[in-house]
């Protein structure tokens, strides 16, 4: 194709790129002179250049956020961040080891940035509400744990690798967090905002109350303990059921959805264990590993969490057997022999990874 | 458009100062234009997020040695195109790229006022039209020079086309372009 048609849009393409010369200029006029009708198509094409922006549709910014978040998991996992480094995430996540070195100087700046917010947001009316909330995210790696304070005053324990998020809207209707993972709860009283508790397989609504709930991703179960207070538990699977908890009561859900309908939910008794009254369930908040009658195979779930190692259980037997005590100061080299004390089984434990095993 | 003077800046930083905050800035800042580069080539947004991830796990792991390049986006997106082959070859034994649909493209006025408009509401959603029914391979050369700024020469490059054949289809994307508002005249 040579004809004028072709050579026009040729040098119209050379114009937009800014690569015409001058002597294609003056042909280029010459061409609109001679041909009116390409003059609509020059203009066209210059304003969509000129005028006018292209965008691509946007990926939503969720997705974007899980897709760093996963990466800068992967770049860990792979021992590719530097020691010490803690695993950064958009928003004002990363900042929150900050935040409490600077609580002090914390309540004057607040008010300050309210004053300043309450401004602008006199002046750009609703600008401020549309705007996209990011969610903060406390993460702790396996082996460590962390206690950090919500914007409401109540007192979070996370265990070792969970991962904690609330909006910037937290204490605006109600206290919503996101767990994966597990936490101890200390909730400050507040009638009017209620405290949401969301995870994989359940819901937890609060009041003020001590709660200790453990929701792992990948866990056979889930579980929520009450310390004190009134809970009020919703699994996702079975919408319509509602679940009151009291002091000292332990509601277990399991994750397969598929297990026999009386083994998929429990709600027991927690333990007491000794005299001061320790609970299995929350001990760790005191840095100590409490199991009682817990199948091996499950503690060995928490132990890879507790000490950062990975643990496997070969055999049925050792599998399923019974374990009760309590891990405080000891080294898991010290904890595995410990382990193969008790069930008669033998260890191995090299860099981090650990197998139990009968003879 | 591009911010190519902040992927330089970032890029430096991160070459230079083991930078972590400024990687995880270029992380997002190359987010959608690049990865659906890669979704091009390969087809599915899933493959194209674990390549983007790759693409960044390689650009950490050695950003001692990459080099200090004036034009670092041409340079990762390089790196992209040829993570984006790799998994082609290996997946499905393909030699040649193929162009799958790109996301929708948006135009849009920005003239700040109505007043300064000189193009209706209805033209620019003909001229929008027009873009996104553009064959796959078209489109992308498009967006490639109009959204992302590209050279000619960087576009075939990326592509492995000549010069020629971007310039050809660039051509044929301003004709549909300009035929999609010609009505006017006859009304």
């Amino acid at each position: 194709m040579n004809g004028p048609e072709s050579i026009f849009y040729k040098l119209l393409l050379k114009k937009i790129s800014g690569t015409l010369t001058e002597e294609e200029k003056w042909l280029l006029a010459d061409l609109l002179k001679a041909y009116p009708a390409f003059s609509e198509a020059y203009e066209t094409v210059q304003w969509l250049w000129n005028e006018a922006e292209v965008t691509s549709l946007e990926r939503p910014r969720e997705q974007s956020n899980k897709l760093l978040e996963q990466h800068l998991q992967r770049l860990q996992d792979e021992g590719l961040l530097p020691e010490g480094e803690e695993v950064p995430v958009p928003g004002t996540a990363g900042r929150v080891k900050k935040r409490r070195y600077y609580l002090l100087g914390a309540g004057m700046l607040l008010t300050i940035c309210l004053a300043a917010w309450w401004l602008l947001q006199r002046q750009t009316g609703e600008i401020f509400i549309q705007e996209e909330r990011y969610p903060n995210m406390v993460m702790t790696r396996p082996g460590s744990r962390t206690k950090l304070i919500l914007p409401d005053g109540s007192t979070v324990w996370l265990n070792a690798s969970s991962k904690l998020t609330y909006g910037d809207d937290f204490l605006e209707k109600e206290r919503r967090v996101q767990l994966d993972g597990e936490a101890f709860f200390d909730v400050v009283k507040n009638e009017g905002k209620p405290f949401i508790i969301n995870t994989a397989i359940m819901d937890v609504k609060v009041l003020g109350t001590s709660l200790n709930v453990r929701a792992y991703a990948g866990d056979k179960k889930a579980e929520a303990v009450l310390v004190k207070g009134k809970i009020d538990i919703q699994v996702k699977r079975r919408p319509q059921e509602h679940y009151l908890l009291s002091a000292y009561e332990k509601l277990s859900v399991a994750a397969d959805p598929d297990i026999h309908p009386k083994k998929q939910l429990t709600i027991s008794n927690v333990e007491v264990v000794g005299k001061d009254s320790v609970i299995a369930e929350t001990a760790w908040v005191d840095n100590e590993l409490v199991f009682t009658g817990e199948p091996l195979g499950e503690l060995a779930g928490r132990m890879e969490r507790w000490f950062d190692l990975r643990i496997k259980v070969r055999g049925e037997r050792l599998q399923h057997f019974k374990m009760t005590g309590a891990f405080k100061d000891e080294s898991p080299e010290e904890a595995l022999k410990a382990i193969s004390l008790i069930t008669g089984c033998r260890y191995q434990l090299k860099d981090h990874a650990a197998v139990l095993y009968d003879e | 458009m591009y911010n190519l003077q902040g992927v330089k800046e970032l890029y430096d930083r991160i070459c230079l100062k083991s930078d972590l905050d400024a990687y995880r800035q270029l992380f997002q800042l190359m987010e959608n234009p690049l990865i659906a580069f890669i979704r091009a080539l390969v087809g599915a947004e899933e493959v194209a997020e674990e390549l983007y991830s790759d693409l960044f796990v390689k650009i950490w792991a050695r950003r001692h040695a990459l080099p200090l390049t004036a034009h670092p986006r041409n340079y990762i997106y390089t790196m992209a195109r040829n993570l984006a082959l790799d998994h082609l070859k290996k997946e499905r034994h393909l030699q040649s790229i193929e162009f799958n649909e790109i996301n929708t493209l948006l135009v849009q006025d920005q003239a700040p006022t109505p007043e300064e408009q000189v193009i209706s509401k209805e033209m620019v959603r003909k001229i929008e039209g027009a873009i996104n029914v553009l064959p796959a391979r078209c489109r992308l050369i498009f967006k490639m020079v109009k959204e992302d700024g590209f050279k000619h020469k960087e576009v075939a490059a990326l592509l492995g086309i000549s010069v020629n054949t971007v310039e050809v289809q660039m051509s044929i994307a301003l004709k549909k372009v300009a035929a999609s508002v010609k009505f006017k005249t006859l009304v």
